[in-house]
C-alpha cells in the first residue's frame, strides 16, 4: 500500500506541472502585452516596467515560466490589479467557503445518491424505480443556475425557510449545497443502481441467500460493499465537477467563494487573480483525486498491485 | 449493409424455406422505435432544431424592440409569455435564443467531434509514439476540471460567442478522442482491415474508408450526449456573463437578466430555464436510446 501511495504521489507532480503550464499560458495566449495586463490597463509606465522586470517578461518564454513557477512555489501569485492585495491571501480567504460548499454538496450527493440507487436496484422496474430514475434524469439535465433560482424562489422568497444567499451558517449552506449536489446525486444514484444490479446477479450473492442470511445483510454486507468500487471512482470525478460547479452556485447565492472571485476577476480582466484562483481550484482538484485514488486502492486490492 | 430483401420477406429453394436476414440498420431502427423515451428525445430534439432554423419566420415580434412602458408584463394575448425588463417579447427572444443556443452547441460539438475523433483515430491507428504523444496531449486537457478549463480559455481569449464555442468545444475533445481511440483499436484488429492492408490500400484510405465508418456508432451516441453537456456548459458560462453579450437573446444570459426580477415576473426566469432543461433532457434521452439500440450488448 505504501508503494502504491508513493507511486500515486509521484504521478501527481507532472499533472501539477501541466496545470501550471495551462494557467501560465492563459496570460500569454491573451491578446496584449502581459506586463500591462498584470499591472492593469491604467498603470503608470514605471509600474509596468517594474512588473516586466520582476516576472522576467522580456526574457524567452521558458525563462518566464521558470520565474513564474518559482514565484508560485514560494506562494507569490502576484497582486490583484483591482485591490492591490496579494492574490494568495485574497484567494485563501475565500477557499474555505468554496471547500465547505463542495464538501456539503458531495456529502449530500453520496448519501442521497447511494440510498436512492440501492432502493432502485432492489426494486428494479417497480414504480418507485421508474420514478427515481426519471427524477435522476431530470437532475442531470437541469441547469444548476436555474435550479438554484427556483429553490431561492420557493424556499427563500415564498416559504422563507432559508436565506437567499451569503455564507457562514448552516442555513445559508443548505440551498447552495442542494443546488450544486443535485446533478451529482443523480449520477451517483444511476451508477449505484447499475452497479448493484450487476453485483446482485453474482454467485456469491446467491450463496449468501442460500445460507439463509437476512436480505438486509446480503444487500448491505455482500452486495453494496462490492458495488461501491465503481461508485468511488464516480465520486472522485464528481468532486472536480463540484469545484467547477461552485463557480456558478456561488454566483447564484452570492457566496463569497473562489468561484465568484474568479468570475469577477475575468470580467475586470484582473489576470493575476484569474491565474491564482484557477491554480488553487485545479490544485484542490488534483489533490482530491489523489485522495480518491488512495481510497480506491484501499477498497480494491487489485488496483494496488497493477 | 442494407439487405437486398425487405426485412422479414421470405423465399424458398426447392423444399427449403428461408427468411432473408434482417439488416443491422433495420434492427437498430426497430430497437430504437421500441424505446419510447428515446423517441420522445428524438422528436423534441428535431423540434428544437426546426425551431432554431425557422425562428425568424415564426417569431411574432422584434426581439430587440425596447418599450419600457410594457416591461415585465405577464402573459397576454399579444405577448404569450409576457415581456422582459425592457419590454421585449419573451416568446420571440426564446425562439431566437434557440437559434443562438443551437449555433453555439452545434459549433462546439462539431469542433470537438472533428478534432477529438481525428486525434483518437490517428492515435489508435498508428499506436506507438504517435499514440503516446497524442494521448498525453489529451491528458493535458483533462488535468483540470473541464468547466474550469473552459473558463480559463475564455479568460485568455475574452468573452463573446465565438470564444464561447471554442471554450466549450475544447472542453469535449478528450471525450471524443478517447472513444475514437478505443474503438479504432478494436476495429483495427478486424480481418477486413488486414485485407485492405494486404491489397496495398494507403493508411489514409484505411482510416477514412474502413475504420471511420465502423467507429461511427459510439461517436454518434457521444455527439448526442455531448450536445446535452454543451448546452448546459454554454448556458452556464453565458449566465456568468462570459458568453454572448446583451442584447443577444441567449437562454443563459436571459436567465441571468431575469434573476433580479424573479419575484415580479417569475416567468422571466422559469421560461429560459425550462427551455434549457427540456432541450438537454431530449438530447440525453436521444443519446441513451441510440446507445442502447446501436450497442448489441445493451439490446433488450
Amino acid at each position: 500500500m505504501t508503494r502504491y501511495i508513493i507511486r500515486r504521489l509521484l504521478y501527481t507532480i507532472p499533472v501539477m506541472l501541466v496545470v501550471s503550464l495551462i494557467v501560465f499560458g492563459i496570460l500569454h495566449i491573451a491578446p496584449g502585452d502581459p506586463a500591462t495586463m498584470l499591472a492593469g490597463e491604467d498603470a503608470r509606465p514605471e509600474d509596468v516596467a517594474a512588473i516586466r522586470e520582476k516576472y522576467g517578461l522580456d526574457q524567452p518564454l521558458h525563462v518566464q515560466y521558470g520565474v513564474w513557477l518559482n514565484n508560485v512555489l514560494h506562494g507569490d501569485l502576484g497582486r490583484s490589479i483591482v485591490t492591490r492585495r496579494p492574490v494568495l491571501s485574497e484567494a485563501l480567504a475565500r477557499l474555505p467557503s468554496t471547500v465547505e460548499l463542495a464538501f456539503a454538496a458531495l456529502f449530500l450527493a453520496v448519501v442521497a445518491g447511494m440510498i436512492v440507487g440501492v432502493i432502485s436496484a432492489t426494486r428494479q422496474y417497480s414504480l418507485l424505480d421508474h420514478a427515481t430514475m426519471i427524477l435522476a434524469l431530470l437532475g442531470i439535465s437541469a441547469p444548476v443556475f436555474w435550479l438554484g433560482l427556483v429553490l431561492i424562489f420557493f424556499f427563500a422568497v415564498e416559504l422563507r425557510w432559508f436565506p437567499t444567499g451569503g455564507s457562514g451558517t448552516i442555513q445559508q449552506l443548505v440551498l447552495p449545497a442542494v443546488t450544486l449536489g443535485a446533478a451529482s446525486t443523480a449520477i451517483i444514484a444511476r451508477m449505484t443502481r447499475s452497479s448493484m444490479l450487476e453485483v446482485i446477479r453474482q454467485d456469491y450473492i446467491r450463496t449468501a441467500r442460500a445460507k439463509g442470511l437476512w436480505e438486509q445483510t446480503v444487500m448491505l454486507r455482500h452486495a453494496l460493499k462490492n458495488a461501491l468500487i465503481p461508485v468511488v471512482t464516480v465520486i472522485g470525478l464528481q468532486f472536480g465537477y463540484l469545484l467547477a460547479g461552485a463557480v456558478i452556485t456561488e454566483t447564484v447565492f452570492s457566496r463569497p467563494g473562489l468561484g465568484r472571485l474568479l468570475v469577477a476577476s475575468i470580467t475586470s480582466r484582473d489576470f493575476p487573480v484569474v491565474q491564482g484562483t484557477l491554480m488553487l481550484l485545479s490544485v484542490s482538484f488534483v489533490l482530491i483525486n489523489l485522495l480518491v485514488d488512495i481510497l480506491y486502492g484501499y477498497l480494491d486490492p487489485r488496483i494496488r498491485y497493477e | 449493409m442494407m439487405s437486398e430483401h425487405s426485412p422479414g420477406s421470405s423465399g424458398s429453394i426447392g423444399d427449403l424455406k428461408f427468411s432473408s436476414p434482417t439488416s443491422y440498420f433495420t434492427i437498430v431502427v426497430r430497437q430504437f422505435v421500441r424505446d419510447r423515451a428515446a423517441v420522445v428525445g428524438l422528436v423534441l430534439s428535431v423540434l428544437f432544431v426546426l425551431t432554431a432554423i425557422f425562428a425568424p419566420l415564426i417569431a411574432p415580434h422584434d426581439p430587440y424592440a425596447i418599450a419600457p412602458a410594457r416591461s415585465l408584463q405577464g402573459p397576454s394575448h399579444e405577448y404569450l409569455l409576457g415581456t422582459d425588463e425592457l419590454g421585449r417579447d419573451m416568446l420571440t427572444r426564446l425562439l431566437l435564443g434557440a437559434r443562438i443556443t443551437l449555433v453555439i452547441t452545434l459549433g462546439a460539438v462539431m469542433l470537438s467531434l472533428g478534432a477529438g475523433a481525428s486525434l483518437g483515430l490517428i492515435a489508435g491507428f498508428y499506436g506507438g509514439k504517435v499514440d503516446t504523444v497524442i494521448m498525453r496531449g489529451i491528458d493535458v486537457l483533462m488535468a483540470m476540471p473541464g468547466f474550469l478549463l473552459a473558463i480559463g480559455i475564455i479568460a485568455a481569449l475574452g468573452v463573446g460567442t465565438s470564444n464561447l464555442i471554442i471554450a466549450v468545444g475544447v472542453y469535449s475533445i478528450p471525450a471524443f478522442a478517447r472513444i475514437a481511440r478505443g474503438s479504432t483499436l478494436s476495429v483495427k484488429a478486424e480481418e477486413y482491415v488486414t485485407a485492405a492492408q494486404s491489397i496495398g490500400a494507403s493508411n489514409w484510405r484505411i482510416m477514412v474508408r474502413h475504420i471511420l465508418p465502423n467507429i461511427m456508432p459510439p461517436l454518434v451516441v457521444q455527439t448526442s450526449l455531448r450536445m446535452a453537456t454543451a448546452i448546459l456548459t454554454a448556458s452556464g458560462l453565458s449566465f456568468l456573463g462570459l458568453g454572448p453579450q446583451p442584447p443577444t437573446p441567449e437562454w443563459g444570459a436571459m436567465l441571468s437578466a431575469g434573476r433580479d426580477y424573479m419575484t415580479l415576473a417569475p416567468l422571466f426566469v422559469a421560461v429560459p430555464g425550462l427551455a434549457i432543461l427540456v432541450v438537454t433532457l431530449s438530447f440525453n434521452l436521444l443519446g441513451d436510446g441510440l446507445r442502447d439500440s446501436l450497442d448489441p450488448r445493451l439490446r433488450r
